[in-house]
């Protein structure tokens, strides 16, 4: 799968002063300080507490990550004298961060101020108090900062199991997209799918802005979607729980026969189950599809079918009656 | 496997638009390599149409086109070919 993807270079970051202006951003976030350093980039999705940064222990601290200073912190330098707080700052601030968060509306003591003009690093200012900021700005640097990828393939939600059909040019990926959707299943993405990682451990696909609810056909071109089926025959965004992989019937190939071995590929760096289905004509692609979103989903209800029926056939085999309970 | 890779400019007025992209399509089709249009950090795979319409080239954009497989420099030499005579589309 590793080499359909396409993933977006320069890793994602973004600046303090996009985050300033993202619609997304859910708390009101005011510059108190070190305006010059606003096109600093945020590259971590995840705050951190750096309180122990102005004591001198500056370790761990990860300059790309939004620090966050609250009322704990703040009132311990509140309690400093001015030439404390003048080192304290001084500890903090050389470090080259991209950006200091300051909550429940806080002021910070004038030598932090002065520390982050001088330094150019941004000190912004949150009305709410840290676990709501914090909850605010994960959210919005998951969206922002998630690692991406463009895939080669087309996505369908078949029975709620998000299915990636890939495969060469011309093999019907989208005409089996096209058949499940007249079976009552729903398209997200044709040709072209977005894929974004999404902590702990789940890839989600959706379409491109520009080609969302269309789909191309060979011979009668690019078709809406939405249009002709309607509303619920689209779907946004779906997380990727199948690979299907679609090829031309190799009279030499092994095809898997049983069921038994496992074939996973990797999405970036998330393991996904994939079948690998051979296309021959008068295959009913999108029958077979369905079956093995079914199976999935029984896989995910912690059943499995196949070891089931090995175990029947290996106690056969042994001469041995297997019970009530070994034949489900 | 040969590679083989070049790039080329949009010449056209109206970019890589549907049609053009279509026509661009359907050359690379005719090959059995596996071809590829970049533009910057977009890739998209030459015989999909939505694929090459969503790098939305406009005129002057500078695309590179690498193909993998039998008949790779043919297929680049080919596309190639029909990007700079402008899809056909010069006054």
């Amino acid at each position: 799968m590793s080499d359909q993807e396409s993933p977006r270079v320069p890793p994602p970051s973004v600046s303090v002063a996009q985050l300033l202006e993202d619609p997304l951003l859910g708390v009101p976030l005011r510059v108190l300080a070190g305006r010059g350093g606003l096109q600093r980039l945020i590259t971590h999705p995840r705050v951190q507490k750096s309180g122990l940064a102005m004591v001198g222990h500056l370790q761990g601290v990860s300059p790309t990550r939004l620090q966050v200073l609250g009322e704990t912190e703040l009132s311990y330098a509140e309690s400093l004298s001015p030439e404390a707080q003048q080192r304290a700052a001084r500890h903090l601030f050389s470090l080259g961060l991209s950006c200091v968060v300051i909550t429940r509306g806080a002021t910070p003591p004038p030598a932090f101020l002065e520390e982050a003009d001088r330094t150019a690093t941004p000190v912004v200012g949150a009305p709410a108090r840290s676990s709501a900021t914090i909850t605010a700005l994960h959210a919005v640097l998951d969206e922002r900062l998630a690692p991406r990828a463009r895939l080669h393939g087309v996505l369908v939600d078949v029975y709620g199991v998000g299915v990636l059909l890939s495969g060469k040019s011309g093999i019907g990926k989208s005409e089996a997209a096209l058949e499940l959707v007249m079976r009552g299943h729903r398209l997200v993405a044709d040709d072209v799918v977005e894929a974004d990682y999404r902590p702990p451990g789940a890839v989600y696909g959706q379409a491109a802005e520009l080609l969302r609810h269309h789909l191309e056909v060979r011979g009668l071109g690019v078709l809406n979607v939405m249009d002709l089926y309607g509303v619920t025959a689209v779907r946004a965004r779906i997380r990727i729980e199948l690979v299907v992989a679609l090829e031309l019937w190799r009279a030499e190939a092994e095809y898997e026969r049983l069921g038994l071995d496992v074939e996973a590929c990797s999405i970036l760096g998330v393991p996904v189950r994939r079948v690998t289905l051979p296309v021959r004509p008068g295959r009913n692609m999108s029958r077979i599809i369905e079956i093995a979103a079914r199976s999935e989903l029984l896989r995910q209800a912690g059943r499995n079918p196949v070891e089931d029926f090995v175990r029947r056939v290996e106690a056969a085999s042994l001469g041995e009656a297997p019970s009530r309970e070994e034949l489900g | 496997m040969s590679r083989f890779c070049a790039s080329f400019t949009i010449v056209n007025r109206r970019g890589l638009h549907a049609r053009a992209a279509t026509r661009l399509v359907q050359l690379a089709s005719r090959f059995g390599c596996d071809i590829s249009v970049r533009r910057q950090e977009q890739e998209a795979n030459a015989k999909s149409v939505m694929g090459v319409l969503l790098l939305c080239c406009g005129p002057g954009t500078q695309v590179e086109i690498c193909a993998r497989g039998p008949e790779a420099e043919a297929a680049v030499t080919e596309l190639g070919a029909l990007i700079e005579e402008g899809f056909g589309e010069l006054d």
